[in-house]
């Protein structure tokens, strides 16, 4: 087993990773606090529903991702896994992606090692009835229907579906009430049988803990199975956007709006993680907080609270995306088309670009600010087989005239759309 | 983990935690407001005007700059309710130094900028800027209104305000804005000058480790404030909840309804008791083991979500859940009688499960700088002599199933308030 360690002598940060026997990567980072968390993932999430497994085509329920990892708490003889947490005093809980699902615990250090024993133990060990599987299907349910309230995830998902006329990312992580119901035990079995084989699972570890120990736990508890790799089945998508625009009708107070710009992604993650910090500075830079469009707007306001933006990627999709709140969505999307036109013809100051990158160096060293926030910054680069702690240097590297070219490349009228979510005034 | 604590001045105390595992720190300025309505807004108000300019970045733009080029340090100025008064705080949260890759003063150049923000205001003609008042008052509204997009949240706030109805001083966080057109640039000044001569002052620094700055930063506060009579925040005196529940019922267009029960519960920072509590609050809802969580959720599968808030400053707790309108009985009926199952008794077990989570939780609280202020900053406000999280850690192990059946008896329920669609709640 060949075991590599990096540090970073600027933020004294360290790690060490390895890919353990069984084939499951590991990385450990030490950190200095009183308690350590794991987080265990499957390179599963709510985008792989229809895949290629042994030859054959595989096309599964929306939400299946999700409903497993709802179901993987139930331990074998009937139990829980969260009361097992509790019991060593652990903190648990689970999300799935689009791309991922993944399980975490925080723990004080002493008990950390049998904390992992339970995590590595119920995640290899599902025990799925109908009656059970029936009585998740109430809760998720309602889990969905919270979301479905919830302006801002409807305005993402509304622009998902504006961008995207066929890519996984236009629908719900969890599946529909529809596509729930569809799910059987036989088939949660099925999948977790083919997406959680130790070679498609990474182990995060935020703290101070033994290396040894660990990997005694993991030889007595990861299985020993070499199974072929599901391969997702990924749809055509046009380049274009599918809609423009789209008006959503709810109980808002004031009407939410987003923009966004799609993007065909590379398959080099490098490549992806370099455009990603690049326009993220950029975005940041030219309607963020300090810049004169955001600043401009709230003082007219136009603009009402923070601004989101961001540049996002999954395997199989990519866009940019500014979203707030305003009482005229339409004269904020002008100005948004004009700064990016106004950005892309003439450029972006070197000086001001610096400042907007130290943000990010600074997020960065945020997210390392306690045990669970560093395991889960860290399981973003290992995924993709990547180095959180060159992304200080990556920063470094990149210049305006980097990010204002990729804004270039990307940006086309056909590939934009907007989506409002209008309050609905017939309602209260 | 190193505590100082220092009198500056009459009502204005200084205090400094420090330990060298926080690679992030932040500096705040606390000061206890008054109580009611006015209060609420002008304190909502004067937070969002101080924080757009002051007189060394005369405007938003000029503040947020500055804030990235200080490693996006932040700066939050906000107000927070607590019993029946407001209070505004200037917090700046930031990187430790040993993280500047370009030799920026981090802590100096936050600490400057705080102070600032606060004594150094981009007064005209001596008074706040009237078109930064407006647009201020557009934000405050909208903040108001958008509590409504998080229905969760906005339940709790109506219930809050319907168990809260009886008491003229009691007003929301960001209060009800029903005096909003009266505020003027002249009469926000006017506050400014009386909240910086009177209210109570804690300021207290959390970091990785305490230099002159920190001191110096504070003395000056000190000074530029002066002597003011010190007071406490107090909470509100218990009420019985009246006999037999009642209903009430709001209607909005949403999927899922929430289903609030509002109940008394009694208990303050100074009885001896704030460990019993927080097991009581691990055991009755806090985790996912807790009673709520595994009758209401698990076992009957009515809600995705089934929690309370607890708010002995109120002497109030409300148990919430989003559910389907159809199961409002059930839901309402489950959670009535495990708030009566929880004053009967509860296992060995239990409670040692929740004392080790509890214990799991207040180490991750000591390991987070803002967490860390968070804890030392509420016992500061009631003026008690501050127990360390270890100290408090250590309690738990004493505590016993008579302490908690305790804290549950004072828990009864007395409203039942749903958010819904309105045939659902016909």
């Amino acid at each position: 087993m060949k075991i590599t360690e990096r540090i970073d002598k600027i933020t004294r940060e360290r790690y060490v990773s390895f890919r353990h026997k069984s084939g499951v990567k590991v990385l450990i980072a030490p950190n200095g606090y009183s308690t350590a968390c794991a987080v265990y993932c499957s390179d599963y999430g709510g985008s792989d529903t229809k895949f290629r497994y042994n030859g054959k085509i595989y096309d599964t329920p929306r939400g299946i991702a999700h409903f497993l990892e709802h179901k993987l708490f139930e331990t074998e003889d009937g139990g829980d896994a969260f009361k097992l947490f509790t019991d060593n005093g652990a903190d648990s809980n689970a999300f799935t992606s689009q791309n991922s699902t993944a399980f975490n615990f925080t723990s004080s250090t002493a008990d950390f090692y049998r904390c992992l024993e339970i995590l590595l133990d119920f995640v290899h060990h599902p025990h799925f009835t109908d009656e059970s599987v029936d009585k998740e299907r109430g809760i998720i349910a309602e889990e969905l229907k919270m979301y479905e309230d919830n302006p801002d995830v409807r305005c993402y998902y509304e622009l998902m579906k504006c961008l995207y006329k066929n890519c996984s990312a236009r629908y719900d992580v969890g599946g529909t009430l529809g596509s729930i119901n569809e799910i059987t035990p036989d088939l949660l079995y099925f999948c977790h049988k083919v997406f959680y084989s130790p070679s498609n699972m990474s182990l995060i570890v935020s703290g101070d803990i033994d290396i040894n120990r660990l990997i005694k736990i993991m030889d007595g508890t990861v299985p020993d199975i070499r199974s072929h790799r599901a391969e997702t089945v990924i749809p055509d998508e046009p380049e274009k956007v599918y809609k423009r625009s789209s008006v959503l009708k709810m109980e808002v107070s004031s009407p939410l709006f987003s923009f966004g710009v799609k993007d065909v992604p590379s398959p080099d993650k490098k490549v992806m993680r370099r455009k990603a910090a690049a326009l993220s500075i950029l975005l940041d830079m030219i309607f963020g907080e300090s810049s004169e469009f955001y600043c401009e707007l709230y003082e007219k306001g136009l603009l009402s609270g923070d601004i989101e933006t961001s540049y996002s990627r999954g395997d199989d999709h990519a866009y940019l995306s500014v979203s707030g709140e305003s009482s005229k969505p339409h004269t904020v999307k002008r100005r948004i088309i004009e700064t990016i036109e106004k950005t892309i013809e003439q450029g972006v100051d070197d000086a001001e670009f610096t400042r907007c990158k130290k943000v990010f160096y600074a997020n960065f060293v945020y997210s390392l600010q306690n045990s669970q926030s560093a395991a889960f910054s860290y399981l973003t680069f290992c995924r993709e087989g990547d180095d959180m702690l060159k992304y200080p240097a990556l920063l470094s590297s990149i210049n305006a005239n980097d990010a204002v070219s990729y804004l270039k490349q990307i940006y086309n009228a056909d590939k934009c759309a907007f989506t409002v979510i209008k309050p609905d005034n017939q309602g209260g | 983990m190193r505590y100082k604590s220092v009198k500056l001045k009459e009502g204005v105390l200084l205090t400094v935690i420090t330990d060298e595992k926080f690679k992030t720190e932040n500096m705040s300025v606390t000061f206890i407001s008054d109580k009611g309505e006015e209060a609420a807004l002008n304190s909502a108000l004067l937070t969002g005007v101080l924080s757009r300019s002051s007189k060394k970045f005369p405007s938003l733009m000029k503040i947020n700059k500055a804030l990235d080029d200080l490693y996006d340090a932040q700066l939050n100025a906000d107000t927070a309710r607590r019993g029946l008064y407001h209070i505004p705080r200037f917090t700046v949260s930031m990187l430790g130094n040993r993280y500047s890759i370009d030799g920026t003063d981090i802590r100096g150049g936050c600490l400057d900028m705080l102070y600032g923000v606060i004594t150094e205001p981009d007064l005209k003609d001596g008074k706040f800027d009237a078109k930064t008042l407006i647009t201020e008052k557009k934000q405050l509204v909208d903040a108001v209104a958008d509590i409504k997009n998080s229905r969760g949240s906005y339940a709790v706030r109506q219930c809050t305000g319907e168990l809260m109805a009886y008491e003229p001083l009691y007003s929301p966080r960001l209060g009800r804005l029903t005096g909003i057109d009266s505020v003027s640039a002249g009469s926000l000044t006017a506050f400014y000058d009386r909240v910086i001569k009177t209210s109570p002052v804690r300021i207290m620094f959390v970091g990785g480790d305490d230099d002159d700055r920190v001191y110096e930063f504070a003395e000056k506060l000190g000074d530029f404030l002066g002597d003011r009579q010190n007071y406490n925040v107090e909470d509100v005196i218990f009420k019985d909840a009246p006999d037999g529940l009642s209903y009430k019922t709001e209607a909005l267009p949403v999927a899922q309804n929430v289903l609030c029960v509002g109940c008394t519960y009694d208990g303050d920072i100074n009885d001896g008791q704030n460990a019993a509590r927080s097991l009581f609050c691990e055991i009755f809802f806090q985790n996912p083991t807790s009673r709520l969580f595994e009758n209401v959720r698990e076992k009957l599968s009515l809600c995705y979500h089934c929690s309370a808030v607890a708010m002995t400053d109120l002497k109030k707790l409300i148990i919430y859940a989003g559910i389907d309108g159809k199961n409002r009985e059930k839901a309402a009926n489950e959670i009535l009688k495990q708030t009566e199952l929880i004053k009967k008794g509860m296992t060995e077990d239990e409670i040692k499960r929740c004392r080790a989570a509890l214990k799991t939780e207040l180490l991750a609280a000591a390991d987070s700088p803002g967490r860390t202020a968070g804890w030392y900053g509420r016992q500061l406000l009631y003026g008690k002599e501050p127990e360390s999280i270890a100290e408090f850690t250590k309690k738990l192990d004493s505590v016993t199933a008579d302490d908690i059946l305790r804290v549950a008896s004072s828990v009864k329920p007395y409203l039942i308030y749903e958010l819904g669609p309105a045939e659902a709640n016909a």
